[in-house]
């Protein structure tokens, strides 16, 4: 039976954690967005709520090491909106590290899959 | 008094505690109102309020880490003209004070003391200006003590070390601080523009931009003039009495 994962799903904050930078990088290769899109994006995709508190120091990160580029455009109506890009090192970063994590999740996925016989067993002190 | 950041769907609680924040961090005014600007279009699209979206407001600005600005001038700029605005504030009371008695200004120990205890203060509050600032915030003792002491300190000083080293005659002194204090105030006129307002980024439509009313305008052009307003201040009732 296969499980659904809506956006009301909360995963372990430490797996987001690890996962976050490369799904962030993944949503702006899309094309120029702003946090609250951004935001959005990753709860639609199930991947849970991402405080704003978590996200736009990320953007921020992200900014200062190059991997983005900023531009502020004027909203209809409401306040205007931080657009994030990516950059030509951004878009080489996002590659690297998507193919990172999926072949980290391949081996933890293969490994969970698998019985755990071969790991050592730790004496007691 | 509350400060308005035009960011109507942030708590004004919130957006105080985070602009006072950053301002501790010395952030630069354009920083921070980016920063702002951002946090009200995420509110505002979201409807969350900032506190849970974003957080505590000191937290949040730990977090996103932003680089304080570079010092905006020299420190021995700085202390030199304090010091001139002191020496000048000094010699002009002084002058007035021995003319009105038909005296003689005598310059003492204790008037060396103060003038070279001034500038040691004044560079101690340069270099370590955040740390004080945030004392001062926090615990409003520290402003009364920090106001009180070295007054009284200066005071006592004046009062206990009293050999004279020097005797000028009081108009030619009175000449003296009267063009010093034209200097120190030209000086002053002609440094750096200290103040660096809070202003959002120009396509946010005035989101994060501080709104500054009247009076805190008036001090900001006040500044460069406030040790030749407060020598006359203080020299109207050696005039008068």
């Amino acid at each position: 039976m296969a499980t659904t994962y809506s956006s009301e799903t909360s995963w372990p904050t430490e797996w987001l954690r690890g996962a976050l930078s490369v799904c962030v990088l993944h949503v702006i290769a899309d094309g120029p967005t702003y946090g609250y899109a951004v935001a959005s994006t990753l709860a639609d995709a199930g991947l849970g709520t991402i405080k704003g508190g978590t996200l736009y120091p990320l953007l921020g990160r992200l900014e200062e090491a190059g991997l983005v580029s900023v531009e502020w455009r004027a909203g209809d109506g409401g306040p205007g909106r931080k657009f994030y890009s990516l950059t030509d090192a951004g878009r080489a970063e996002h590659e690297r590290q998507a193919e990172h994590w999926r072949a980290f999740a391949d081996l933890t996925t293969s490994f969970l899959d698998s019985p755990a016989h071969a790991a050592p067993t730790r004496k007691a002190p | 008094m509350t400060i308005d950041t035009r960011t109507p769907h942030v708590e004004t609680d919130w957006s105080e505690a985070f602009l006072l924040e950053l301002r501790l961090r010395g952030v630069d005014g354009r920083r921070i109102g980016a920063a702002l600007a951002e946090v009200e279009a995420h509110c505002a699209e979201s409807g969350e309020s900032a506190r849970s979206a974003f957080g505590d407001p000191v937290t949040y600005a730990d977090d996103l880490d932003l680089a304080p600005a570079a010092p905006s001038s020299d420190l021995a700029r700085e202390v030199a003209t304090t010091g001139l605005g002191l020496v000048s504030m000094l010699l002009t009371l002084g002058a007035v004070a021995a003319w009105r008695t038909g005296d003689d200004l005598e310059l003492t120990t204790g008037l060396v003391a103060v003038v070279a205890l001034a500038a040691a203060g004044s560079a101690l509050l340069v270099r370590f200006a955040e740390a004080l600032l945030r004392a001062l915030v926090r615990r409003w003792w520290v402003a009364l003590v920090g106001c009180i002491a070295p007054i009284a300190l200066f005071v006592a000083v004046l009062v206990l070390a009293r050999q004279t080293l020097l005797t000028v005659p009081a108009v030619p002194a009175l000449g003296a601080g009267v063009a010093l204090l034209a200097v120190h105030t030209a000086l002053a006129l002609r440094g750096p523009d200290l103040s660096d307002p809070v202003i959002g980024p120009d396509e946010a439509g005035g989101a994060g931009t501080m709104r500054e009313d009247a009076a805190s305008r008036g001090l900001d052009r006040l500044g460069p003039w406030l040790t030749l307003v407060l020598t006359v201040v203080m020299a109207l009732p050696l005039l008068l009495l």
